[in-house]
């Protein structure tokens, strides 16, 4: 009895029990003559119990990041797995790959020091990601920001992410090294702008909160800090009445209702699968989220609420929510201002990105397309966010050493 | 049958989800009154819980201050009590001695250990040392100015 | 120090747009969901509908109007009646849609209430259909075949009703079609230009020619104070414009109720000028021209609409039912039905009863009725409308024995042939039944062509018994 209550009180357990659940009706779903979903289950299970074992024998720092990040990860395991086992499968190697990067940006980031120097090294890097992008990049679903190597795209916006955020860490380190504030914004608003030309709306917004909220922070110019606000209202004015694309994005956003069979198809369908599921949802292979298009990438969200309904929903919600919570706890304990940038960079842009394409998904607020963190299918975003955390990983370290408590400001 | 499975197996899996949310949330409110409990001290130097298991069956503050003389054990006599089967009822002390604060062990069965190794005799603390014992583990932090 | 403050803050930032996701997403379930998810284009939809067995119609005293059955596994509706019930229970069809009680009850039939809920759930899981609710309607099966029989092969509606409860007791439009066959007939339901697919009597509009005579009389009445008597020439000259009456030798001296006996549409048009613009609008408003019926089915609104006043010839116009009035048949229904109900409109209704598959009843009607002009004032009316019949253009509506009560009216319109109408209540004394027989285009008087529809099916109501 008491052994029973301590299994399930203790978190990895919980996220086993998830697994073995999910795969065992996984299992049952796609016929039981196919024993590959229930050893894909089984593998997903071990790696993360032997990662969890790492983190804590090795003292890796805060335990619970890890922890939530793999029920997340499970949970879109799954959900693919339902969807199209091939994907499924393919999201299990990119959770490995993931996990295998998680460890390395963990012990590169300890590894190196002087992270804070490179400023140039960052803008360069990120600068030229875009121009390649820009000049060799494919065309997929109206956004060009792939890069197609042999049979793989790779979107290097979500590499761009994390430069993006070094860099901004250590223009705060060293502000002195760009001269003036001027110099600093207009980088930024170079990658702003190079994600409006790839029509990548997005991660455009997703750069600009990142920055506003950084910049609010750290600058202590109460006007400057207004002046990007007022300038930001105009380029979105501007851009509205400039660019089609963006018109009818907001358009079929206030009603989507009007054009069902045209441009509100995503939305509305979107938006039949969550008001179908309830609040309960159907269960899992019991609904219909095939009808939605994009269901495994940007729809995934909706996918969920159809089968585990909005209480399913709001558990994935509160899951994203504990992790920027206990994240922002992190960049609290930091007292180096480099590091503490660069956990607060990484909070902020997986509590936005979460929040835009939930909000977008539900027409709270206007659709773009971008991942679900975690749960999405993709390579390049589930890695890109397995860097980050690996990264968020150490600053915990770091910030639980007690190193960040012997700098003082 | 798939169907009744799947809808008991949904409820378990909200269920269980819900649960892991719980009991990460009852952590950050462990955080928060800790926080609180940090906002009422002064510069004392104090010790910070660092190396929390996931699960403890008995309570355990994140941050401890630390006076002239500062006893920690299992026993009710003790400045710091911590209910942990490992920790002796009188298990060690810290004493203030001339702006520096010493680590003593009073003779634990299971012992003290200062930077994973154990404590024979009187050791003075540096700002940033471990101190373990039992299942817990504490950072001895004391500010510089 | 104040950038860790600013932190703090976009900590609270980052909650309140989680919230925000939470709080949305839970109104979204609680207030939209379920029309969202009966929006037509959601395939979801069709899908539980293969697995319903969707609640049975019935007549009032329980004849299968529409039904679901079960053809090895496969869920067919039924329309065991045809055409007959075309237009009030119309159709639930995977292609074209849902139209009628179908549609306008598809919830209750399709069992998508709170309550089904665990029903619904304990049938899932025995394996068993989903069971959507049975409704009954006020019609009446016999005289709803009656009244079909009366309009076969012409154009228009007839409907029926009870004019102390509201509740409809027969209702056709032709011309119609056949629920069942649809898939055959659509293309050509479709192209008709004779609109088999429209509803006449709840969502036509017709002028309503000297039909709407009563409601003017009632003003009159109302008023007290203005000259009824008249020397009646055969037509009268309104602000340059020559009104002729049917009778193009004039009806000589009459009074209110010889003129509307008589039907007589020059002094109706001196009288209008008499009572005013404002007492002929309030009569009009009262008498619900323009405003929802409060009926428990789609109906259109009546309309009178003059949004820069009323001239000398829109006066007369009106009081003769022509100008810009544009009338249904089943208000024109109601307004005999008010007249015969001591000046109360009662809001006409359509369902009798909703019942769970488990025998429950669902819902409980109400009966509202809204007090139009003082029981004093119908009275008279009555009388007038009683002489009509009795003595007048309505002496096709006479039965032996029996009180009726008309009007007869034969309205101009834009396609140049006449609209033929006759609203009727019986018995005078006591009146059970109030009807209004619309013939479109029909180019006969009301009294030649629609009163004898309108004697035929109250006859038949009176003598066989079937107003219950």
């Amino acid at each position: 009895m008491k052994l029973g209550r301590l299994f399930v009180k203790r978190p990895i357990n919980i996220i086993i029990t998830v697994n073995l659940l999910l795969f065992s009706l996984l299992y049952l779903f796609h016929g039981v003559a196919d024993y590959s979903v229930p050893l894909a289950g089984g593998l997903l299970t071990l790696i993360m119990v032997i990662c969890y074992y790492i983190i804590l024998k090795l003292s890796m720092g805060d335990q619970y990041i890890f922890l939530i990040i793999s029920l997340l990860s499970s949970i879109g395991i799954a959900m693919l797995y339902r969807l199209n086992p091939e994907y499924g499968f393919r999201q299990i190697t990119w959770y490995g790959l993931g996990m295998v990067f998680y460890f390395l940006s963990y012990g590169i980031f300890l590894w190196i020091k002087g992270w804070d120097r490179y400023l140039y090294l960052y803008i360069i890097a990120g600068i030229g990601l875009f121009l390649f992008t820009f000049f060799f990049g494919t065309t997929i679903k109206g956004a060009t920001n792939w890069i197609r190597i042999g049979q793989s795209t790779l979107q290097p916006a979500e590499a761009i992410k994390i430069l993006y955020i070094f860099f901004i860490a250590a223009y705060f380190k060293y502000p002195e090294k760009l001269k003036k504030p001027y110099v600093f914004l207009g980088i930024i608003y170079i990658h702003i702008l190079f994600l409006v030309l790839q029509r990548d709306m997005g991660m455009a917004m997703l750069f600009f909160g990142v920055f506003i909220s950084i910049f609010y922070a750290y600058n202590t110019e109460v006007r400057l800090f207004l002046i990007n606000i007022l300038a930001s209202i105009m380029i979105g004015f501007l851009s509205y009445f400039a660019m089609g694309h963006i018109q009818v994005r907001i358009e079929t956003w206030l009603n989507p209702w009007r054009d069902i069979a045209g441009k509100g198809y995503q939305i509305t369908q979107s938006l039949f699968a969550i008001a179908s599921g309830g609040f309960f949802g159907t269960g899992l292979g019991l609904g219909r989220p095939d009808y939605i298009p994009e269901v495994h990438t940007d729809f995934i969200f909706s996918a969920i609420c159809e089968e585990f309904g909005i209480f399913g929903g709001i558990a994935v919600i509160l899951l994203y929510f504990i992790l920027v919570y206990r994240c922002f706890k992190i960049t609290l304990n930091i007292k180096e201002t480099f590091k503490k940038i660069v956990a607060l960079g990484i909070t902020l842009t997986y509590a936005y990105q979460t929040f835009i394409i939930i909000g977008g998904v539900i027409k709270l607020i206007p659709l773009t397309g971008i991942t679900l963190p975690f749960i999405s299918y993709g390579g390049s975003s589930l890695v890109s966010a397995f860097i980050a955390f690996g990264i968020m990983q150490a600053l915990s370290r770091i910030s639980i050493d007690g190193e960040g408590l012997d700098v003082i400001e | 049958m798939y169907q009744i499975l799947s809808w008991t197996i949904r409820y378990i899996f909200i269920v269980l989800i819900y649960y892991f949310i719980y009991s990460i949330i009852r952590l950050i409110y462990l955080d928060i009154q800790a926080i609180n409990n940090k906002g009422k001290r002064n510069d004392n130097p104090y010790l910070k819980l660092v190396n929390r298991k996931d699960r403890l069956d008995f309570h355990v503050q994140e941050f401890y201050d630390l006076n002239d003389s500062t006893t920690l054990g299992r026993g009710k006599g003790n400045d710091i009590q911590i209910d942990d089967k490992y920790i002796s009822s009188k298990h060690l002390k810290i004493t203030l001695d001339e702006g520096e604060y010493f680590l003593e062990d009073l003779g634990s069965v299971n012992g003290t250990y200062l930077n994973s190794t154990v404590i024979e005799d009187v050791v003075k603390l540096r700002n940033g040392d471990r101190i373990g014992l039992g299942q817990i583990e504490f950072l001895f932090v004391k500010e510089v100015d | 120090m104040n950038s860790h403050k600013k932190i703090i803050h976009l900590i609270f930032v980052s909650s309140l747009l989680f919230l925000t996701l939470i709080g949305y997403l839970t109104h979204f379930q609680i207030f939209r969901a379920s029309t969202v998810a009966r929006n037509q284009y959601n395939r979801r939809q069709w899908a539980r509908e293969e697995n319903t067995i969707r609640g049975t119609i019935y007549d009032r005293n329980g004849v299968i109007i529409a039904e679901t059955i079960d053809d090895n596994q496969q869920l067919l509706r039924s329309y065991p009646f045809g055409n007959l019930y075309s237009h009030v229970v119309g159709y639930s069809h995977q292609q074209y849609g849902r139209a009628g009680i179908e549609a306008q009850y598809n919830n209750q039939l399709m069992g998508y209430t709170s309550e089904g809920t665990v029903a619904r759930l304990r049938d899932r899981i025995i394996g068993e259909h989903y069971k959507g609710n049975h409704i009954y309607l006020t019609l009446n099966h016999q005289l709803q075949q009656r009244a079909l029989e009366l309009i076969q092969w012409k154009t228009g509606g007839i409907v029926a009703l009870n004019p102390s409860t509201g509740e409809i007791l027969a209702m056709v439009s032709a011309p119609d079609y056949n629920p069942n066959t649809l898939n055959d007939d659509w293309s050509r339901l479709v192209e008709d230009n004779r609109s088999p697919l429209l509803n006449r009597v709840t969502t036509g509009l017709y002028p309503p020619g000297s039909s709407f005579k009563p409601v003017i009389a009632a003003a009159i009445l109302e008023a007290g104070d203005v000259e009824t008597n008249y020397d009646c020439t055969g037509s009268i000259v309104i602000d340059g414009y020559t009104l002729s009456d049917l009778n193009p030798r004039g009806h000589g001296p009459l009074d209110l109720r010889r003129s509307l006996v008589v039907s007589c549409n020059t002094n109706f048009a001196r009288m209008a000028q008499e009572l005013g613009e404002e007492k002929i609008v309030d009569i009009a408003k009262r008498f619900k021209i323009g405003s929802d019926l409060k009926a428990d089915f789609n109906t259109s609104d009546s309309s009178m609409k003059y949004p820069e006043g009323m001239s000398a010839t829109d006066l007369a116009a009106v009081a003769i039912g022509q100008g810009k009035l544009q009338m249904s048949p089943l208000h024109m229904a109601m307004i005999a039905a008010t007249i015969a109900n001591d000046g109360v409109m009662m809001e006409p209704r359509i369902i009798r009863e909703m019942i769970t598959p488990e025998g429950r009843v669902e819902d409980y009607i109400s009966i509202n009725g809204e007090t139009i002009v003082s029981s004093e004032i119908a009275s008279e009316v009555r009388t007038m409308m009683v002489a009509v019949v009795e003595e007048g253009t309505g002496w096709n509506a006479r039965i032996p024995g029996i009180g009726v009560g008309g009007k007869t009216g034969t309205a101009e319109n834009t396609t140049g042939v006449t609209h033929g109408w006759f609203i009727a209540f019986a018995p005078a004394d006591n009146p059970q039944i109030a009807v209004a027989v619309l013939l479109e285009s029909e180019g006969q008087t009301g009294g030649a062509s629609a009163a004898p529809i309108a004697r035929e099916l109250i006859r038949f109501a009176i003598e066989r018994g079937v107003l219950y």
